[in-house]
């Protein structure tokens, strides 16, 4: 039951909006499609559930071709960030209608006619056990006669994954389901959705804009970026190993620190400080070091640059110095313990410490260059 | 703070009440009044008649047929026009190319003055010079005739004798002189005009739908455009049904200038609908007390109707 993308690509008019997409998404994976709105992550999900259209390319699932298959038999359920639910039908209707659109004959579905027709009843009572059994699951015994107007967004949201699991799809598609809810509600059904995906096992396949429910939920995270697939792999490969420079800055938040750096004889500078040597890159190349917060450290010997404090943002259980480093445009952000930040003040000159196997450095053009940063 | 209750809000509120009195309850509760007096314009006096005037109502034939011609009218505009209006939304709606150049068509009778039009089409279905008459008679004797006589559908015997063959026998019917027919074309008319303006309200109803309730019926299993309409438009589509329902009804009790144009109530008062009837009485005949009876009659039945409409609202087409 694996479903695989071959160089999909989907454009409108003349704008390209997905680049030549590969992608192989395994048997009851978590897979989380992310991306800044606008990245064609989304239009991505509807060529898969057969919404729309590739221009090119083909969706594979089980081995079989599905650019010819209509999205109703190509056995996919899409959980909507508007929930789409069907406002006049109470939450046990809403189960019943893809059971019934699926078993049941068109005379057998017409209102009125189908009392007359034999075995609807039959028919009819075995979808309500379903439909029990996944309420069940969800919780939603007690709110089976009620009309989607009279939920709160989170009993929305169950009734739109228990509409997607009567069925018992493929694979359940997922666009942006916890956008609309309240940040408490979203980060309790974060793990709602986790719980429940493993008591399924089936794939889920995720659309989000945020990197958090990216990190948290997935099994693994597909990067895009402008119509294009950046990078594949588990949270931890693409938090401590990007191989793009985007990658590097849309994962983790704070966002992560760049320094400007220049390479001259084998060395690294930054600053006309040296801060690594033995580089093999061609002299003078203009090069972007990218480090995340919690890499970067005070320090008292050894420092690698001075860091000026603008202003420090307290969290509780961190503490996020915001600063500048001297002819370095960006913004720099350190974390420290909150207990480190009650000695500094604003205005205050500090010395820093970049750890150096957490250093990534990116060329001009953005790509990852796999160099390991030996100590001075 | 109810130390400090002034009656400033009685002021505040005084504008308003006062010209909802003057303006809307005031005329309905003297013309209530003059339905139980014999008053005539210009008249100083008039006497109390009690409720001699509903029981004419009842009891005189000419009231019965306002009732009945009023009933058809309603009963024959109101469906076929919301039908039409709907079906020819949804056409509208999927056409991708010269949707706008069919809402104007549509439209064109709303915005044209039924009294204008009214005398076009008496005009169009002169019997003499009128050109559906015309093209009728032309057809006789050729194979308009042989098609609407339907011979040539099998079930049809030989022996029948079709309305068209009829036609060309005799005549083709006086559409206002007959009877029979009056009261049916006036309904015609009132159709033509009214479903554009259902059309362009279903129109609106349709852009409110949302997309992702296609999608989501088609990722259940809705395929077909008949299981979206059912599991999706129609439902959607609700309070603009009872909004169209409403306004088309309370327009068909309405009628007047088609009628008042055209055939003056008759023939044999088969067109003689309520507001016909209140311009009769009150106005040429100066029996205010007997139009104020019939204005009542009329009130009442937009008022259940309101309410009808309000109900439907409030508990069916309302989901959130």
């Amino acid at each position: 039951m694996n479903i695989s993308l071959n160089q999909i690509t989907k454009s409108y008019d003349n704008t390209q909006v997905l680049n030549n997409i590969n992608l192989s998404i395994n048997e009851g994976e978590f897979l989380t499609l992310v991306g800044p709105s606008g990245c064609g992550k989304s239009t991505l999900l509807r060529v898969i559930a057969g919404l729309e259209n590739a221009s090119s390319g083909d969706v594979i699932i089980n081995n079989q071709s599905m650019n010819k298959v209509r999205p109703n038999k190509r056995n996919l359920a899409m959980v909507f960030q508007s929930y789409a639910l069907y406002p006049h039908l109470t939450v046990k209707e809403n189960m019943l209608t893809p059971l019934k659109l699926k078993q049941l004959s068109f005379w057998q579905r017409q209102p009125i006619i189908n009392r007359f027709i034999p075995g609807v009843k039959t028919k009819v009572s075995n979808m309500m056990e379903t439909v029990n059994e996944v309420s069940k699951t969800l919780r939603l015994e007690k709110l089976l006669e009620r009309k989607p107007g009279a939920l709160s967004g989170g009993q929305r949201q169950r009734v739109a994954l228990g509409r997607a699991m009567v069925r018992n799809p493929v694979a359940f598609l997922m666009d942006e389901p916890l956008s609309n809810l309240d940040a408490a509600l979203r980060v309790h059904m974060r793990s709602e959705l986790v719980e429940l995906h493993k008591k399924l096992g089936s794939t889920f396949i995720y659309v989000t804009h945020d990197q958090a429910e990216a990190l948290t939920m997935s099994n693994r995270i597909a990067l895009m970026m402008d119509g294009d697939l950046i990078q594949v792999g588990t949270p931890e490969e693409l938090y401590h190993n990007p191989q793009d420079k985007r990658v590097a800055e849309f994962i983790g938040s704070p966002k992560i620190n760049t320094l400007k750096a220049k390479v001259s004889n084998g060395n690294l500078l930054v600053n006309e400080y040296r801060l690594a040597k033995g580089i093999s890159l061609p002299e003078d190349s203009e090069i972007d070091l990218c480090v995340r917060p919690e890499d970067v450290h005070l320090t008292e010997e050894n420092a690698d640059l001075s860091f000026k404090i603008h202003h420090k943002e307290y969290l509780g259980s961190d503490c996020f110095l915001h600063g500048s480093i001297e002819n370095q445009n960006q913004n720099f952000l350190v974390r420290v313990k909150p207990s480190e930040a009650a000695l500094l003040t604003i205005d205050q000159h500090v010395n820093i410490r970049l750890q150096r196997e957490f250093c990534f450095l990116f060329d001009d053009l953005g790509r990852r260059i796999n160099s390991e940063l030996s100590n001075v | 703070m109810s130390d400090h209750r002034t009656n400033v809000s009685y002021w505040f509120i005084a504008p308003a009440v006062i010209l909802m009195i003057v303006i809307l309850i005031a005329p309905i509760v003297i013309a209530a009044t003059l339905s139980f007096t014999d008053y005539s314009l210009g008249n100083g006096k008039f006497e109390w008649v009690g409720w001699e005037n509903y029981s004419k109502m009842v009891s005189r034939s000419t009231y019965k047929k306002m009732i009945n011609a009023t009933l058809t009218y309603v009963l024959v505009v109101v469906p076929v026009s919301v039908l039409l209006g709907l079906g020819i939304a949804l056409l509208i709606n999927s056409v991708k190319r010269f949707g706008d150049v069919y809402k104007t068509i549509y439209f064109l009778p709303v915005m044209a003055a039924l009294l204008a039009m009214a005398i076009v089409w008496e005009f169009t279905l002169h019997p003499t010079i009128g050109i559906v008459n015309k093209t009728l008679t032309n057809g006789c004797g050729t194979w308009v005739e042989t098609l609407f006589s339907w011979h040539w559908l099998p079930w049809v015997s030989q022996d029948h004798f079709s309305w068209y063959q009829q036609g060309c026998e005799d005549s083709f019917p006086l559409w206002f002189g007959n009877r029979d027919y009056a009261i049916y074309t006036i309904c015609f008319i009132g159709i033509w005009q009214t479903v554009g303006f259902n059309m362009v309200l279903y129109l609106a109803g349709l852009t409110s739908v949302p997309r992702e309730l296609y999608q989501a019926a088609e990722m259940d299993g809705a395929s077909s455009s008949w299981d979206k309409f059912w599991l999706v438009t129609l439902p959607m589509l609700g309070p603009t049904t009872v909004f169209v329902v409403t306004i088309t009804t309370i327009r068909s009790f309405q009628v007047f200038d088609t009628v008042e144009a055209i055939t003056k109530g008759g023939p044999a008062k088969s067109t003689y609908v309520m507001m016909y009837a209140v311009y009769e009485k009150a106005v040429q005949q100066n029996l205010i007390g007997m139009g104020a009876a019939i204005t009542v009659v009329f009130l009442l039945f937009i008022f259940a109707l309101t309410l009808t409409q309000r109900y439907l609202v409030e508990k069916r087409t309302h989901y959130s």
